[in-house]
């Protein structure tokens, strides 16, 4: 890769006074606008050109076909075949008048893009409000050595994110170093008044020159077998096979009982087939999307800086800084707790289009449950600091209000089955009964803790969630009590933070514990201790 | 606001009623529109009880550092927004609140779950009352 690569175009910016690092030259910092890189056509083309070749041939065999005999096809006929011709034409066409119009600079403090053929957008992104940043590897891209550089900033909606599709995979790597460290610099400089991060203890700062700083330290690498273990026990599994299969099973019994002729056609082996290849297409989806999806899973620190990679068609390289981590949520399953392993998502405050999968959050798909707190204490900077205290139980009132609930949903769910087939009916009533240990369990495995830098909330019966939220990053509390909550004294505490469209909650806390936590989660001063 | 509110709820709901009402007369059926112009007004003095609730329980309080609300009828629901978590601040105006020259300002968060709005706030006070807020919000993106 040469400069010379990437098509330079005006110099409208006088140059950067600030040091120049040895990458300036690769980078342009300060130069003049720049496209991205020409192979880029070929990428966006490919497809499209491949589409235009098989519509061309067919469109010569349907001539062909409207000169036989019967003289039945005519030009007229295939003018629904010209018109999709025109459209895959004009994709590759309107693809390389943007690829023109598309031009981005790199400047010390922000960077910079202008696009669009008709309407022109200039947008810009500061360093210092950077969230994420990834570099993403189609297998197009990874065949012609070229990469996607995303960059997130926090927001909701899906302008939060400038996408270089696609750069030279050099110049990606070294455009996300410089734009971590210059967001690292931009905010050392300025004043935050949510304090120091919490937790983030920095192990150094980030350089992009040194060849030292740029290979991040992995903490959790996964191989196959640990991958194949992670999507065998992965909670959709767990929850979707039993209902597939005992789904399947109810109606294959059901037919056997009362099918008559049904039975004799075979509706019951169909039945069951289908079945058998519903539970095979969720396991091996499964396992193509944690095993092949997550292929070389490596999750590691970059200077202040959390790393992660994974994929083996489409690589992708993910950085977030440690501070802009919004929250951790650890989570099980029966199958997990059985072999003693959790899985924990990070959550950031990028837009809704960063992260992994799309969303905005880094899951470790696995980890041994005695690992967690060191592992989150070295992921984060302070091993005391992510330590879960232990957890204030919620008050007897809400173990009651936990089992009634509970009890009255399934007393509810099975009331038309006991009024259809009344009296024997009344045998489906003992499945309300469940709600009673259903509730207990809710009950026991609720509980809060509040510490100077961390507010933690468990829950869950199947699945047992710890969502670990630091003080520093909570935007806003809320608390809300309906009117059997307030008889029995009760409230729900939501603690809002930025990314993550679904507030941390925790139901049927004693509501003078709601208030005060109301009153001091959010100040300013409760997460700088 | 309490006039906001009230003609906000009660005047659909009235409309429709009193266009049910001419309905059942037109068509003869004297006894269903008795019924309608009955359930109707108990709508309509159900709303005004309703708002005047609403209005009763909502408050809110400006700290040193955080702003604080209070509101809700049935399920009564508390906020608390630090100063230097706020984003953007929203001046809402419908056509009832223009017409009783009032504002609505709505606080923004990082968040998209932060609940935060000041209803019926004078016009010349919410302008001065949003530069408030935001001299004390955050220099950064906050989050």
């Amino acid at each position: 890769m040469t400069p010379s690569d990437d098509h330079a175009r005006r110099s409208p910016d006088p140059p950067s006074t600030t040091a120049r690092a040895p990458d300036a030259d690769l980078l342009a910092i300060g130069g003049g606008g720049r496209r991205t890189h020409v192979r880029t056509l070929v990428v966006s083309g490919g497809i499209a050109l491949a589409g235009i070749a098989f519509l061309v041939l067919q469109l010569f065999a349907q001539m062909a076909t409207g000169q036989d005999p019967d003289g039945d096809r005519t030009w007229g006929e295939l003018a629904p075949l010209v018109v999709v011709v025109v459209v895959v034409i004009a994709r590759p066409v309107y693809d390389t008048a943007s690829w023109f119009a598309r031009t981005y600079r790199v400047l010390p403090t922000e960077l910079v893009i202008d696009e669009g053929i008709l309407t022109r957008h200039h947008r810009v992104l500061p360093y210092a409000r950077v969230q994420q940043v990834d570099v993403h590897q189609s297998l197009m891209a990874q065949v012609l050595n070229l990469a996607e550089l995303r960059i997130e900033s926090a927001g909701e909606g899906g302008d939060t994110s400038m996408r270089l599709r696609l750069l030279d995979r050099t110049l990606a790597d070294r455009l996300r170093a410089y734009i971590l460290e210059r967001r690292g610099a931009l905010q050392s400089v300025g004043s935050t008044p949510t304090g120091p991060p919490c937790g983030a203890t920095p192990v150094g700062r980030h350089d992009p020159t040194s060849s030292e700083a740029t290979v991040p330290t992995p903490l959790l690498q996964l191989d196959g077998g640990q991958l194949t273990v992670a999507a065998l026990t992965h909670s959709s599994l767990v929850v979707g096979a039993p209902v597939v299969v005992g789904a399947g099973l109810w109606v294959a019994a059901t037919l056997a009982l009362v099918g008559g002729d049904l039975r004799a056609g075979g509706a019951v082996v169909a039945v069951t087939t289908v079945t058998i290849l519903a539970f095979a297409a969720l396991v091996l989806g499964q396992l193509y999307s944690t095993v092949v999806g997550q292929h070389g899973y490596t999750i590691g620190v970059q200077g202040d800086d959390l790393y992660l990679r994974y994929g083996l068609f489409e690589v992708r390289q993910l950085t977030i800084p440690r501070r802009r981590v919004q929250q951790i949520t650890v989570v099980d399953n029966p199958l997990r707790r059985l072999l003693g392993a959790v899985s924990i998502t990070l959550h950031s405050a990028a837009g809704l289009g960063g992260g992994q999968g799309g969303a905005t959050r880094f899951e470790v798909p696995l980890l041994p449950r005695h690992r967690v707190g060191t592992f989150l204490g070295e992921l984060m900077g302070d091993a005391q600091l992510w330590r879960a205290p232990p957890l204030t139980p919620r008050p007897h009132a809400a173990l009651r209000r936990a089992v009634v609930r509970r009890t009255v949903v399934l007393a509810a769910a099975v009331a038309p089955a006991t009024l259809a087939f009344f009296p024997w009916g009344l045998a489906a009533l003992a499945v309300a009964a469940l709600g009673v240990p259903w509730g207990r369990v809710a009950h026991r495995r609720a509980g809060h803790a509040a510490t100077p830098v961390l507010v933690v909330f468990a829950r869950g019966v199947l699945h047992h969630r710890l969502e670990l939220v630091p003080l520093p990053r909570v935007q806003s509390c809320r608390t809300a009590a309906n009117p059997l909550q307030r008889i029995s004294r009760l409230a729900t505490l939501h603690v809002d933070v930025a990314g993550d469209p679904h507030a941390p909650r925790l139901y049927d806390l004693d509501a003078a514990t709601a208030d005060a936590l109301l009153q001091r989660l959010p100040t300013p001063s409760s997460g700088l201790g | 606001v309490r006039w906001v509110w009230a003609l906000g709820s009660a005047l659909p709901l009235t409309v429709v009623g009193l266009a049910a009402v001419i309905a059942a007369v037109v068509q003869g059926w004297l006894a269903l529109g008795v019924v309608l112009a009955a359930v109707t007004a108990a709508g309509a003095i159900g709303v005004l009880v309703w708002v005047r609730l609403a209005w009763d329980r909502w408050t809110w309080a400006a700290s040193s550092d955080a702003l604080e609300l209070r509101h809700g009828v049935i399920s009564r629901r508390a906020s608390l927004v630090p100063y230097h978590r706020i984003q953007q601040i929203d001046v809402h105006r419908g056509p009832l609140e223009r017409a009783f020259g009032i504002a609505r300002l709505v606080l923004r968060t990082a968040s998209a779950t932060t609940d935060a709005e000041i209803p019926g706030i004078p016009l010349d006070r919410a302008d001065t009352l949003r530069h408030r807020l935001l001299a004390r919000a955050g220099v950064d993106d906050a989050v």
